[in-house]
């Protein structure tokens, strides 16, 4: 969409671009817009320090509101800032004293002369609002020629430009500044409950075109962090000339009677979910798929969203991941979001040319979300199993559900027809004893064993063993096969 | 205050040291710049509340001190500087003056960082101090 005459500038800001559909135009007129503690004057300072050289100035303005000193003490705790281009390539000028004379000539003859002096290519003037309110005794021809003339006169000295201000929605629909701007970055800090998610919109910009809606993103000492809400690559799936499925490559699970049961091992790229109630083996299960993919040669990735990595860790699973052929997500973040979560995995598959992907457990997932993402865990899920699957992975998910025996389910959250396989792990009761049964209830386009099958966890691994000789072992009542033969009418 | 960097200490007392005339002078030929400098980054606002504070403390040990409450100019803070060191000897005024700086630096860095501070020094200096005199070297301990 944009076109030869705009050029875009990379912000370095991670996913900013993204956002504003590839970078910052420039010789742009953009406002920060959000609520105080949003991350306005930290976003415009992220851009400043990324895109400022001695041979391409910036000037930061500030006017009333947060005092410099407080900005500086406070902005130099972010790695971006470096002491060493103020002065250099980037001058911070106060307006305060201008802007107290009252009228917005001599705001504007301040500005004017500034621009003279640094000749500078970024220009950001913190905050708009505080201009805006000390004009408020001028008419509001005034200001919107203040802002008309500012926006002229930015463009002409080839500087792109932000405005930052405290903004709230309805009040600057109203705004003239918001018409004149090609660009409009709104921040928000929402609280859900106990919860804060922040958020950034990118509203309008001109000449290109951004990603629509809302976008999570994060502070830290690296600055802000945002992650664009994963969007689905379009399918490229090409169909054979026959029409026929090509033959879809197997992966074991690494317990050989389980890939007898799936009819050959788990279909590459699908996702399978792990279902069982507490203890029934379902992360040593999940182990035994990264540690085969190892021993082929697959790295793999394990997101562990529920228990801490000393818990979790088997020494098997340690081993895995000692030796570097499996990477870890320790995510007890708590707030993520499910773009947070989906680039921190697609990261490290990424980066370890992952192959198998194990999430631990969905259960604990879904506690490490934001209250407000958890009402839409199923959309969210949908969307982190595509993203998934499209880079080619092959996913494992566990999911922890009591046993129950009036019903049949397969997971909590209705998300059991998201996945392409389910593997269903249930406690029973026979000869007075707790055992172990396993049995595989879907492969999407595969045929499959229909059977109970008991399982046991041994020192050397997973056992699984024959049919289960029982019948009604998923109502809570088996009784045994041998004894409903006998028992059985005879034909008259 | 014990936060001062030496780098900061040898940038004040080499500016001092470069000046010619008397004690008052030099001060004022150090504090004009420093003061639009920083009034260009902070504001007035910032700069005034940031020297009120060092001069109080100034003030706490050597009471001669003391500012003219009469005077409302601009400059007033300045003047009020220059005429009291105008009346000490050269050896207290300059200790005075050297503290003077040495309290308003160490709370501008206890505020934002002494990279800073000394990088605001340096450039508000550039015309007093020339460049082969400014301490470059951090030193090791800072």
């Amino acid at each position: 969409m944009s076109s030869n005459i705009i050029h875009s500038l990379t912000t370095n800001v991670p996913g900013l671009d993204l956002l504003m559909g590839g970078g910052l135009p420039e010789f742009s007129f953009n406002i920060i817009a959000g609520t105080p503690g949003s991350g306005k004057t930290t976003l415009a300072h992220q851009i400043m320090f990324s895109l400022a050289k001695p041979e391409y100035q910036a000037l930061f303005f500030t006017v009333l509101g947060e005092p410099p000193l407080k900005m500086f003490r406070y902005q130099q705790q972010f790695s971006f800032f470096d002491v060493d281009k103020i002065g250099r390539s980037i001058h911070f000028v106060n307006l305060a004293d201008d802007l107290l004379k009252g009228d917005y000539d001599s705001v504007m003859a301040r500005i004017t002369q500034e621009m003279q002096d640094h000749a500078p290519r970024l220009v950001f003037v913190d905050s708009f609002r505080s201009i805006v309110q000390a004009g408020r005794e001028q008419s509001g021809t005034d200001f919107q020629l203040f802002v008309q003339r500012l926006a002229q006169q930015m463009t002409s000295w080839q500087a792109t430009t932000f405005l930052i201000g405290e903004h709230s929605f309805p009040e600057a629909q109203a705004n003239p500044i918001f018409t004149v701007a090609d660009g409009i970055l709104w921040m928000s800090q929402n609280v859900h409950r106990n919860s804060m998610v922040r958020k950034i919109q990118v509203a309008k910009m001109r000449g290109q075109a951004p990603t629509p809606g809302l976008h999570t993103f994060r502070i830290d000492a690296e600055g802000v962090t945002i992650f664009p809400r994963a969007v689905l690559p379009p399918d490229t799936t090409v169909q054979t000339a026959n029409n026929s499925f090509p033959e879809i490559e197997r992966l074991s699970m690494g317990v050989p009677a389980l890939d007898d049961m799936l009819g050959g091992g788990l279909p590459s790229g699908y996702s399978l979910l792990l279902v069982g109630p507490s203890g029934s083996g379902k992360t040593v299960l999940a182990t035994e798929f990264l540690a085969e993919g190892v021993r082929r040669g697959e790295s793999g990735v394990i997101a562990a969203f529920e228990k801490s990595p000393r818990q979790m860790l088997s020494r098997k699973l340690h081993a895995l991941i000692k030796g570097g052929q499996v990477g870890l997500i320790d995510t007890h973040a708590l707030d993520l979001s499910i773009d947070e979560a989906l680039h921190v995995l697609t990261a490290l598959i990424e980066k370890m040319k992952a192959k198998r992907v194990v999430i631990d457990s969905l259960s604990g997932f879904e506690l490490a979300l934001a209250p407000e993402f958890r009402e839409d865990f199923r959309e969210s899920l949908y969307r982190m199993i595509s993203v998934l699957t499209k880079l080619g992975v092959t996913i494992v998910m566990t999911a922890e559900l009591e046993d129950r025996y009036t019903d049949l389910r397969f997971s909590s959250y209705g998300t059991a027809f998201l996945a392409d396989a389910i593997v269903l792990q249930r406690y029973t009761e026979i000869g007075g004893q707790i055992n172990r049964v396993i049995s595989v209830v879907k492969v999407r386009g595969s045929a499959h064993s229909r059977d109970i099958r008991s399982f046991d966890i041994a020192d050397e691994g997973i056992k699984i063993g024959p049919r289960v000789q029982y019948e009604g072992v998923l109502s809570g009542r088996p009784i045994s096969s041998v004894f409903l033969d006998r028992s059985a009418p005879e034909n008259p | 205050m014990s936060t001062s960097n030496i780098r900061r200490q040898q940038l004040i007392k080499t500016a001092m040291m470069k000046g010619e005339g008397e004690v008052a002078d030099v001060a004022l030929r150090l504090w004009q710049p420093l003061t639009a400098h920083l009034i260009s980054i902070i504001g007035s606002g910032g700069f005034d509340a940031l020297y009120a504070r060092s001069f109080y403390l100034t003030h706490a040990v050597y009471p001669w001190m003391a500012p003219n409450n009469a005077s409302h100019s601009p400059n007033s803070p300045l003047m009020d500087l220059q005429n009291s060191l105008e009346r000490q000897n050269a050896d207290e005024a300059h200790k005075a003056s050297f503290m003077l700086f040495l309290t308003f630096t160490d709370t501008l860095a206890s505020l934002i960082g002494e990279p800073l501070t000394t990088s605001i020094l340096t450039s508000a200096w550039s015309d007093n101090v020339p460049e082969r005199d400014i301490p470059i070297k951090e030193f090791p301990h800072e």
